[in-house]
């Protein structure tokens, strides 16, 4: 389905994903060592 | 219209009233095993004494078999890898403990991160936002961590 299409009858973008907050944080925290 | 808005809010809530109480228990279960599991998760290398501190919790607060443990803890796992925010965890636990038994999970929680011994940074981290989104008092925080860090037998 095209992103138009998608808009038009109501379904969330293609962007529209969970932000992954705990992966980030784990990743911070593993990066300082 | 009214209607439609309805039918979205239903989707939105739990549905208590027809939640059979093992589907309950189940989850509440699964809520306290993900918080066990984020603690064993955020060392970078995951032991074999954080794992077995995992499983023993789960066992001594629900009274599980080894099997059953096992099976929690994998579930638990991927609802932990797939999770976004804490909140969804602690507001079931929030639902259906009293604070002495919060207070019991976060004991368990300090003894998983005292498990290898060591207290890292993301340990650290997760201990006081968890304990905040449970509200637990300072004390209470503070005493967990000490009866843990006894038992693990930690500097």
């Amino acid at each position: 389905m095209t992103r138009e299409r998608a808009t038009e009858y109501g379904f969330a973008a293609t962007h529209d994903v969970p932000i992954p907050y705990l992966q980030r944080i784990r990743d911070y925290y593993q990066g300082l060592g | 219209m009214l209607q439609t808005l309805r039918d979205l809010f239903d989707a939105l809530l739990p549905p208590k009233a027809t939640e059979p109480p093992e589907v309950a228990e189940h989850t509440l279960q699964l809520a306290t095993a993900v918080l066990l599991v984020e603690v064993m998760r955020s060392d970078p290398e995951i032991g074999a004494a954080e794992r077995s501190a995992v499983l023993a919790a789960l066992r001594a607060k629900f009274a599980l078999s080894a099997d059953e443990g096992d099976r929690l803890v994998e579930l638990a796992d991927r609802a932990s890898r797939e999770a976004t925010d804490y909140f969804r965890f602690t507001s079931k636990i929030n639902e259906s403990f009293s604070m002495e038994q919060k207070v019991g999970i976060v004991e368990y929680m300090w003894r998983v991160a005292y498990a290898d011994g060591t207290l890292g940074a993301h340990e650290n981290h997760l201990m006081r936002k968890v304990a905040d989104l449970l509200y637990i008092p300072h004390g209470a925080y503070v005493g967990a961590k000490m009866r843990a860090k006894q038992a693990s037998g930690a500097e």
